[in-house]
């Protein structure tokens, strides 16, 4: 029988592996070469991406898949997230629900420009390959504004984190600086080119990114830790508590 | 026991669990590569990327304007003489579907601007602003500034229509749609257009004839033409020619499809006969060429699925095919108005296990014809000459041996396009779908018998040639299939790459060669233009544009580089004492 410790260590786990998703999708973006012939292109050059993903379209392929499944991976992990949090937050939850609810919000952000990335590397016809640009531009900015609603989500954690005694202060304040980091990606959509752009801008694309994912990562070996500590309870007795606690 | 269980799962469980996880990341790095390259995808992305560099740095290919008046001059020239079989033409370079009267391939109008000593030349390239529906099957122009496109029938479609567009970018200036197999049932392929001497475009396809204003596109009519014995939905007129006669009466045959097939496109002739027997025998019609009304029509005694040519010869007006079973002459006699088979011009000169050839050639008193026009996997692609005035005076060369395997290693050989052949030179150009390599052949006048002038067994073209420029700066011109292209990439259909070659047709040494683009047609051409412009048909429905500089000229290095391409012109420019090179070459 599963017990809940199982559960909420796949749910922390999830965390983990989304982060580690994410590490993947990063490395293969690195793999193809992005600086160089052809380059990845900045959102004012997106006139260049259908050749880029030609060079590399197995690849982009897979960029989108572990885009996907990172996304996926976090959507997972966010209820377990949730729970922790309503926990050490108390009634009424807010923050924990704020960060719930922009987590769902980034990750069908991120979804969204995978399936804007994948539609780029099928378009079989010369009036498909016409709108690739758009495609692009669109992938960009849909992952871009998720950072902006992944700030909501780091703020509200790094709320409760700073406040509750069951999660450690640091990861507060990391989530505060992942935040604020993540608010560049708000400025994305006003900037073609340059450090602010979306598809390859250092503060309009990466570094946000890559501080969430070290964040999932660190989140999630933290809840694996927490978990592994935490005793043993079969589902049937989380079932039955928690209809005793709806009824109280 | 339980205990020494308990004691293995607590080992092996962690152990799967990892197993299990580099399960699921193999089958997530697998996932996006099961698709493999797709090659359609990538077509249309560097079809795309194409159009974005033109765009962006090589803008509106415009040509050598200067060279406008002088070439205009010339083709006027050119057409008035009866030896050039462009008689009944509207006089501009490329009024004829393909060069002339016999589909020579010879323009001596047209104008290579590269340096012609050397392959220290680079290639603009536009991609049309406007992409065609349907596939580009011709291109014709009536000067400088306007050219018209046959579309639809390359790939399934509606219907067929013609259209003008800009030589410059290729945009469509006016569109006049004039089939939709839909409604008709007809089945759809390649037609036939032409510029005639009264200024009128002539198009034709199916059963159909069309007579089109090329100033704004309006229909002024439109005749079906009758077909006795078999379905008229099955046949397909296909290689138009104007009679040097005093009318310019207009000639055309039909090819067939098998009687019931449904399939559309030219792919019918191939792949209908295993399943609808064998396609009906062709039929012949001459056409006023003011009303469009039908003068005679004949059906002959086999199917005729090549172009056909045509010539004037003692007085008489000589059409020449390829047919199933052997050459085929129709006589159009204009006194009476009637057109008769000519029984007793029918070499049969194809080696067994060898199919029929392309459309013919006429050289002088030999008519060129090659063979394989459907694929044949017993016997390579040999080319023959028959003396029009004695058929049984024939002679046969096979460039590429007479067994399989060649020497490219390819055991299938076909051919789509006819043979080129420069009459002030004597030259036959002959090239293989499947064989690969490119052949000049020279041709004894007196005696028909053919030898190797020079061979590119690196150079793979499916393509009608052209040839332009003076006789002792003649160039030779057609699309180079990118090398690392397979037959069975060629087999499985049109995404492969290309380029456009241009070689010095005396030596066969590279003058030229363009950026790698989409394919184009098979069995089509490098079109002539005006200005040192010519025009290839992608089969995205594209029309891809070139001009051809020379590196001395260069202020610019061209986007994207052309296969043969100059140094770098900003440090040539800083440095005036260094001499261009070209960065690759071949031949």
């Amino acid at each position: 029988m599963r017990t809940k410790k199982d559960w909420e260590l796949v749910g922390a786990g999830s965390g983990f592996l989304a982060a580690f998703a994410l590490t993947l999708y990063l490395v293969v973006v690195v793999a193809t070469d992005p600086s160089g012939s052809p380059a990845l292109p900045a959102v004012d050059e997106a006139d260049a991406a259908p050749a880029f993903v030609a060079a590399h379209l197995n690849a982009w392929r897979m960029e989108m898949l572990l885009l996907t499944a990172g996304a996926l991976l976090l959507l997972w992990f966010l209820p377990c997230l949730w729970t922790s949090l309503r926990r050490a937050e108390g009634a009424p939850g807010r923050a924990a629900l704020a960060t719930l609810a922009a987590g769902v919000g980034g990750g069908t952000l991120m979804l969204i420009s995978s399936i804007l990335g994948y539609t780029l590397a099928l378009a079989s016809s010369p009036t498909q390959a016409g709108v690739a640009p758009t495609l692009y531009t669109a992938g960009a900015l849909s992952v871009a504004t998720a950072g902006g609603v992944f700030a909501l989500m780091l703020f509200a954690f790094a709320r409760v984190a700073m406040r509750a005694a069951t999660l450690p202060t640091w990861l507060g304040v990391y989530s505060m600086v992942a935040g604020l980091l993540c608010l560049f990606g708000l400025a994305a959509p006003f900037y073609d080119g340059g450090p602010l752009n979306a598809a390859t801008g250092l503060l309009g694309r990466w570094i946000w990114f890559i501080s969430l994912t070290i964040w999932l990562l660190l989140l999630g070996i933290h809840f694996i830790r927490d978990q592994r500590h935490a005793p043993s309870e079969s589902t049937d007795d989380v079932d039955t508590q928690t209809r005793e606690e709806e009824v109280a | 026991m339980s205990r020494v269980g308990h004691g293995i799962w607590l080992v092996l469980k962690p152990l799967l669990e990892i197993a299990l996880a580099l399960v699921v990341l193999a089958a997530l790095l697998l996932v996006p590569t099961l698709g493999g390259e797709n090659l359609a995808v990538k077509n249309a992305l560097n079809g795309f990327t194409v159009t974005a560099a033109s765009a962006t740095t090589n803008g509106p290919l415009v040509g050598d304007q200067s060279l406008f008046d002088k070439e205009t001059a010339c083709v006027q020239r050119w057409a008035k003489d009866p030896d050039n079989n462009y008689l009944n033409y509207f006089p501009a370079i490329g009024a004829p579907e393909h060069t002339d009267n016999v589909r020579s391939g010879l323009m001596p109008c047209g104008s290579f601007t590269g340096d012609f000593g050397s392959d220290q030349n680079q290639v603009f390239q536009y991609k049309s602003e406007t992409t065609y529906p349907g596939g580009i099957g011709l291109v014709v122009f009536d000067g400088p500034t306007a050219g018209y496109l046959w579309a639809g029938g390359i790939v399934p479609g509606s219907g067929q229509y013609v259209s003008r567009f800009d030589p410059s970018t290729g945009k469509e200036i006016w569109r006049t749609w004039v089939s939709n197999v839909n409604e008709s049932g007809q089945w759809l392929a390649l037609g036939s257009l032409a510029l005639i001497k009264d200024g009128t475009l002539v198009a034709a396809a199916g059963h159909t004839f069309w007579k089109i204003d090329r100033q704004d596109g309006s229909l002024i009519a439109s005749q079906d033409q009758p077909i006795e014995g078999t379905p008229a939905v099955d046949h397909n007129f296909d290689g138009m020619v104007v009679a040097p006669d005093e009318a310019g009466t207009l000639l055309i045959k039909s090819q067939t499809r098998s009687v019931g097939c449904p399939t559309q496109t030219n792919n019918a002739m191939s792949s209908c006969p295993n399943d609808y027997g064998d396609a009906p025998n062709s039929v012949f019609v001459a056409v006023d060429p003011v009303t469009l009304k039908n003068l005679d029509s004949i059906e002959i005694n086999q199917n005729v699925t090549a172009r056909t040519v045509a010539v004037e010869r003692d007085g008489k007006v000589y059409i020449y095919g390829n047919g199933a079973k052997s050459l085929v002459r129709v006589i159009w006699d204009p006194d009476t108005q009637t057109l008769k088979q000519d029984m007793g011009w029918q070499p049969q000169v194809i080696l067994k296990g060898q199919t029929g050839g392309a459309s013919p050639v006429v050289l002088g008193d030999w008519v060129i014809a090659d063979s394989n026009a459907n694929p044949s996997t017993d016997t390579p692609q040999c080319i023959f000459s028959v003396n029009q005035d004695d058929p049984t005076n024939t002679n046969t060369f096979c460039p590429w041996g007479k067994t399989f395997p060649v020497a490219s290693g390819a055991t299938t050989s076909e051919t789509p396009a006819a043979p080129a052949v420069d009459p002030e030179t004597n030259t036959i150009f002959v090239n293989d779908y499947f064989l690969k390599g490119v052949f000049a052949v020279s041709l004894d006048p007196t005696s028909g018998a053919m030898k190797e002038k020079w061979s590119r067994p690196d150079w793979w073209s499916s393509d009608y040639f052209t040839l332009v420029g003076p006789r002792d700066q003649r160039v030779l011109v057609s699309q180079n299939i990118s090398a690392d292209t397979t037959t069975v990439d060629i087999g499985a259909g049109f995404d492969y790459t290309e380029t456009a070659l241009w070689v010095n047709a005396e030596t066969g040494k590279t003058l030229a060669e363009s950026a790698v683009n989409p394919s184009t047609a098979p069995g089509s051409l490098v079109n002539i233009g005006y200005g040192g412009r010519y025009y290839t048909m992608g089969n995205d429905g594209s029309l891809f544009i070139y001009t051809v500089q020379s590196c001395k000229d260069a202020t610019v290095n061209v986007t994207p580089a052309s296969t043969t391409s100059c140094p770098d012109v900003s440090s040539t420019s800083s440095s005036s004492s260094s001499s261009p090179s070209p960065s690759s070459s071949s031949g």
